[in-house]
């Protein structure tokens, strides 16, 4: 692999994004998307985005306590133990009270789903008198023993416990208790395949989601082009296993990853973040048609929950000398010009907050794609999102 | 090597191993002054001849005669009780006309034999005794000299080989012209008294079996047995209530009983009254059947020895660190009951196994002659591997031999049990026959190789067969012979095949931590054939190719077991890594991969394993999979695919559940059920059992004292595991008698763990019962469990005495401590609370 370069690089060519027209633009202000063989799967959200109006993607999941409702103070399924009590639509604990729940043979619904063995339990709680208050989550079926104790201001903030599951596919019990103070809790939810929850999900399955779009033969070279969006990551921060997919566009819907030719995939990596390389980073990776692969990767130990410009440059026309880049907030943040490549096959799936099997997770505006390598400048244009 | 075995036996003579070969005269041509007895596909006038009054065996040896010359030459010669007048005869065993040519049958070794030529007469005359030649019965197969006569006849004149059971294996050359030689006069008798080729299981009928046996030479002259007999001879059953002191004492204790019928119950071989009593049983059992001329005085198997100061007197070393070698005091024994039998039994012998604590030669003691030892060199081709274990085992050989004792030699070779998987080492194999046959006290071998194994082991098994009659032979030349005989142009590939797995092998063993442990030989599996596994599959396409162009369809069926025998061997492979890795780290995807490759593996079995498909021994496969508790019991998988993890919810002072258990090893319905309820109060969780046994009155209660074996009796146990993110786990056996065993198990079992347990049982008209409470505060548990908590739990049943039987809650298709096997306790809410 060669070096990257984490300095500014002054191009020479590259195109102002002024002269540029994006090959698929798509502003996400509503949940329809604007072109014809576009499809915006499953967005868990519509709300307000970088520019005008974005979307929340997020993996598919599902809800496993069976009842998230917190209505009705008579409940089969909610242990109250020591002055815990439903009323008003949450949960209120004073200090030493707590509500447990069973949920018995993990098993996901979601059919070939692979089951990853780690499980998220979440919740939203809010100190219900005085500023603050302490509650702890606890899980009992993790591997090893999972507590973890959270201080909550008067305001609802979502918190949440993580772990891998070493009760197999028995029955498993989540607990929250007051520790200090009296807690309001609502919106549980323990769901696999994540040490960082998605959104509340009161119904059943969380299906497919992201942005997909089917260029028409040719349309996406992919020999050189620009992708730019902008992303609030829900993950920023955290650690956990797996890759979020921000990008990936391919000559096959879901290829295999042994055999990916002629592909580009952003993911974020968030496994080690003692780690200074794509461990704990965005890491793009090109794999052109002889199946030789090119990879940058830039730490993500800044990256916050608020939102940010990505984009994605390069330019491998010349099989000798190919230039790829990687820029946040319109900084360039690496790269590499000599690049050697057999050259890449147009796409035919192109996807935004989806792909290989991981998932955005966050917000998503603003998704363009020029078949142009543009300019630093013209990078910094779009991360000022102007237009 | 071999050069000096071929010098040291022909420089050796000896009562039980005879030198190779015999009188070989120089042959002249057989043009100029042979005995044609087959000229362009005519016969002369040829008539087989047995004596009226023969024993069996020349007869049945004059049938196959017939046979085997019908179907080399296409010429039928006729069996007669009168010789011709003209033409040929061939006088087949013992006869008034070979006896007045100077070939005496009575003078032959034991079942040797001799071939002559005396002007127009053949002689094949052998020494036999009386019995049917088709009963290979330990017991009651005779000598079939004149058999094996003819066996050699069609060996050197037709190059007759028999490679496994059955028409598929008899191959044999055709030829349309047969001269003998004039001056031929040919001599052989085994190298080997007793040669037993034999595994653990038999796939096919005795009567194919012992054709195929006879075919390839083995047989014995003498009857030898020497089985675990003390439990038929003085059985605690009988004398163990007056005669306490007969048996063995352990931790304080006269051990009276035995263990699953035959186990158990060791002898204090001190004691003169023991001695006395076990030579009048052999001079008693000698009178009844004079035939049987050996009378085992072997120990039990299993169970511990005494400890009683006259019998530790008699131990001089260690066998392994804390564990006395035996061997000196069973020698002892030995020569005690030889010389309390005296002269009352002419002829007998008496034998006893020397393995495992008696496997190490005697220090002071010289054994008496009449005294036979088996089962010395029984150790595993994977460990002949290593120089030092070979030298180990000639060191031993050796030493027994300059001990005085007779020598029977067991290797079980490929491990006991083991999944029929083609492993070639015929190095290591012929190390271990010539070797023995060095030492004139050997006087014979017995070989664990499965003749229903041609497709995996067929080479080693014909190799074996050879070196036993004749230990003196070349082993490559033994394999080439087999690899044309028996595969004519695919003779290469399969060739190449099985040396390709004899690298590997030696390869793989090599890299093996050295280890006496039989239960370890697993480990060289993946790393001898997953390394090769490519380059076979070229090899049998090879051959198979061959195969298909062949319109032999022996040929094409040979070929094809080998073949199917690397299939099998490829799906065991598979399977056995899918295992391992799914006992890494459970899952539910690698359960349902193991459920597909069981499904291969069961089909597999059900086209492959029957009678007369010499692919590979099946049954060997099944014991082996339960030898090993290797858990390829498709319902385990298919349990944790599903996800069905069984659970049982209780409440505080709430109905207590009932749970019904089911059998262990298949989860299907056990013969006797076991009910058991559970329940939880303030202070204890409350298990009670409900057991249900056809026959009470045989339940075996025998164990008292608290942290005993419970588990050799009729026994329940509880298995708890309060904290699922913690290893610790808790164990209560209980049996009839009310005695408890429990143990705390984190990494190791304590047994000094007290669990604080409440115990009552008793003794019910359908079988038994048992109620148990377990305090909390015992499991480290300061206050019960709260609503919603979860513990691990399994129930078992360990059935004894009316039969075995093995039944649990959550069945572990195997050991019962499997802890991710466990089912669950919920404890919920009591039914009133808000």
């Amino acid at each position: 692999m060669k070096p990257c370069h984490l300095v500014a690089l002054i191009f020479l060519g590259g195109t102002s994004v002024h002269a540029a027209e994006p090959i698929f633009r798509e502003s996400l202000d509503a949940a329809t998307p604007e072109q014809g063989n576009v499809k915006l799967l499953t967005p868990t959200a519509v709300g307000d985005g970088r520019v005008g109006g974005a979307v929340l993607l997020e993996r598919r999941t599902e809800n496993l306590l069976r009842e998230v409702s917190l209505q009705s103070p008579a409940t089969d399924a909610w242990i109250l133990l020591d002055g815990g009590t439903i009323q008003q639509g949450h949960l209120t604990l004073p200090e030493g009270a707590a509500a447990r729940q069973v949920i018995p043979s993990l098993e996901t619904k979601i059919a070939g789903v692979k089951a990853e063995g780690i499980y998220c339990f979440s919740l939203s709680a809010r100190a219900a008198k005085g500023d603050t208050a302490r509650i702890a989550l606890s899980w009992d079926g993790a591997e090893t023993e999972s507590v973890k104790e959270f201080t909550v201001g008067r305001e609802w903030q979502r918190i949440w416990i993580a772990a891998r599951n070493g009760a197999g596919s028995g029955s498993t019990t989540v607990t929250v208790r007051g520790v200090e103070g009296t807690v309001d809790v609502e919106k549980p939810q323990f769901e696999e395949g994540g040490t960082v929850p998605t959104s509340f999900l009161d119904s059943e399955v969380r299906g497919v989601s992201g942005l997909v779009w089917m260029p028409e033969e040719n349309a996406f070279d992919q020999n050189k082009g620009t992708i730019s969006f902008w992303i609030k990551p829900e993950w920023a921060g955290e650690t956990m296993t797996g890759a979020k997919t921000l990008f990936q566009s391919s000559r096959e819907e879901l290829p295999d990853w042994k055999e990916m030719k002629s592909v580009i995939v952003l993911n974020a990596w968030l496994t080690r973040p003692e780690a200074n390389d794509w461990q704990y980073g965005l890491n793009l990776r090109i794999t052109d048609k002889a199946l030789k692969s090119t990879s940058l990767s830039v730490p993500l130990h800044e990256l916050t929950k608020d939102w940010h410009h990505i984009a994605l440059t390069w330019d491998l026309s010349n099989p000798q000398d190919g230039r790829a880049a990687i820029y946040i907030d319109g900084e360039l943040r690496a790269s590499d010009d000599q690049i050697h490549s057999s050259g890449m096959e147009p796409a035919t799936a192109v996807f935004f907050g989806q792909g290989g099997g991981g998932y955005l997770d966050g917000w998503l505006d603003e998704a363009r794609i020029y078949n142009v390598e543009l300019s630093a400048n013209d990078v910094k244009v779009l991360s000022e999102a102007k237009e | 090597m071999r050069g000096l075995l071929v010098a040291a036996a022909l420089a050796l003579s000896f009562s039980g191993c005879k030198p190779p070969g015999g009188v070989q005269p120089a042959t002249s041509s057989p043009e100029e002054n042979g005995l044609v007895l087959v000229e362009k596909g005519q016969s002369p006038h040829t008539t087989i001849v047995v004596a009226p009054n023969s024993l069996a065996t020349p007869k049945a040896a004059a049938e196959e005669l017939q046979r085997l010359v019908e179907a080399a030459t296409g010429q039928r010669w006729p069996i007669a009780a009168e010789p011709s007048a003209d033409g040929v005869n061939v006088i087949v065993g013992p006869h008034p006309l070979a006896e007045a040519a100077g070939i005496h049958a009575a003078e032959l070794p034991n079942e040797g034999f001799r071939i002559a030529v005396r002007g127009n007469t053949l002689f094949i005359v052998g020494h036999d005794t009386k019995g049917d030649p088709w009963d290979m019965h330990w017991l009651r197969a005779c000598q079939t000299g004149t058999l094996s006569g003819v066996v050699g006849f069609a060996r050197k004149f037709f190059h007759a080989r028999w490679l496994l059971p059955g028409p598929e294996g008899e191959i044999l050359q055709k030829r349309d012209r047969l001269v003998i030689p004039a001056d031929l006069d040919i001599s052989e008798s085994p190298g080997f008294a007793s040669r037993k080729i034999l595994a653990g299981f038999e796939c096919q009928s005795a009567k194919d079996r012992a054709r195929f046996f006879r075919f390839n030479r083995l047989g014995w002259s003498h009857p030898s047995c020497y089985w675990h007999n003390w439990f038929q001879t003085i059985s605690p059953e009988v004398y163990g209530k007056e005669h306490p002191e007969w048996f063995a004492l352990v931790n304080g204790n006269r051990i009276t009983r035995l263990h699953n019928g035959s186990h158990g119950g060791q002898l204090c071989v001190s004691n003169p009254e023991v001695i006395r009593k076990m030579a009048d049983i052999a001079v008693e059992e000698f009178k009844k059947n004079p035939a049987n001329t050996v009378f085992s005085i072997s120990e039990n198997d299993g169970g511990k020895h005494c400890e009683c100061a006259n019998c530790r007197a008699l131990d001089v070393e260690d066998w392994h660190p804390g564990l006395p070698s035996l061997s000196e005091r069973f020698a002892h024994f030995a020569n005690a009951v030889r010389e309390q039998i005296g002269d009352r039994a002419p002829g007998l012998t008496i034998g006893y196994y020397a393995y495992h604590q008696g496997e190490l030669p005697t220090v002071h003691t010289r054994l008496l002659p009449g005294i036979r030892v088996s089962d010395v060199t029984n150790g595993y081709d994977v460990h002949y591997q290593f120089p030092e274990r070979r030298s180990r085992q000639h060191k031993m050989m050796d030493a027994w031999r300059r001990s005085g004792a007779e020598m029977e030699m067991v290797s079980y070779f490929h491990g006991m049990p083991w999944w029929s998987l083609p492993t070639f080492s015929p190095e290591a194999l012929a190390d271990l026959i010539q070797t023995a046959a060095q030492y004139p006290s050997s006087t014979g071998f017995w070989i664990g190789l499965s003749d229903g194994a041609f497709g995996t082991t067929g080479n080693e098994w014909f190799l074996a067969a050879e070196l036993l009659w004749n230990p003196g032979q070349n082993v490559e030349a033994i394999l080439d012979d087999f690899y044309t005989t028996g595969f004519g142009s695919a003779a290469g590939p399969v060739r190449a095949y099985f040396d390709l797995i004899r690298v590997s092998f030696a390869r793989a063993a090599a890299q093996l931590p050295f280890s006496e442990d039989e239960t370890h030989p697993d480990t060289w599996v993946l790393p001898t054939f997953d390394p090769i596994r490519a380059e076979a599959d070229q090899l049998i396409a090879q051959a198979r190719a061959t195969a298909d162009k062949t319109d032999d369809p022996h040929l094409r069926t040979r070929i094809g077991y080998v073949a199917n025998g690397w299939e099998w061997t490829k799906i065991q492979c598979d399977v056995l890594r899918a295992i391992t890795a799914y006992r890494k780290e459970p899952s539910r995807n690698k359960a349902g991969e193991i459920v597909e490759l069981l499904t291969r593996r069961e089909a597999f079995i059900a086209k492959h394993g029957r009678a007369g498909d010499y692919t590979f021994n099946w049954l060997d496969v099944k014991e082996t999979d339960f030898g090993r508790a290797f858990p390829v019991n498709r319902s385990e998988y298919e349990m944790a695919y599903a996800g069905n993890v069984k659970s049982v919810a209780i409440s505080e002072g709430g109905k207590p559940v009932t749970l019904e258990m089911v059998e262990n090893r298949s989860g299907g319905k056990p013969i006797e059920p076991t009910h058991v309820t559970v329940s939880y109060g303030t202070d204890a969780l409350h298990v009670a059992f409900e057991v249900f046994d056809s026959n009470p009155d045989k339940l075996l209660a025998n164990v008292t004292q608290r942290d005993g074996e419970v588990w050799n009796d009729d026994s329940v146990e509880i298995f708890l595991k309060p904290r699922r993110s913690s290893p610790v786990c808790y164990q209560l056996l209980i049996n009839p008698a009310g005695t408890l065993c429990d143990i705390r198990h984190d990494g190791k079992a304590d047994f000094g763990w007290d669990s604080g347990a409440t115990v009552t049982a008793a003794r019910t008209p359908e079988g038994w019962k048992t109620q148990v409470a377990i305090p909390y505060k015992s499991l480290g548990l300061n206050a019960p469990p709260l609503p919603g908590d979860i513990w691990g739990l399994n129930l078992t049943r360990s059935r004894h005495g009316s039969g075995e039987e093995n039944s649990a809650w959550s069945p572990t298709f195997g050991l019962f401590f499997r802890p991710e096997r466990f089912g669950e306790i919920v404890f919920t809410k009591t039914p009133d609370a808000p």
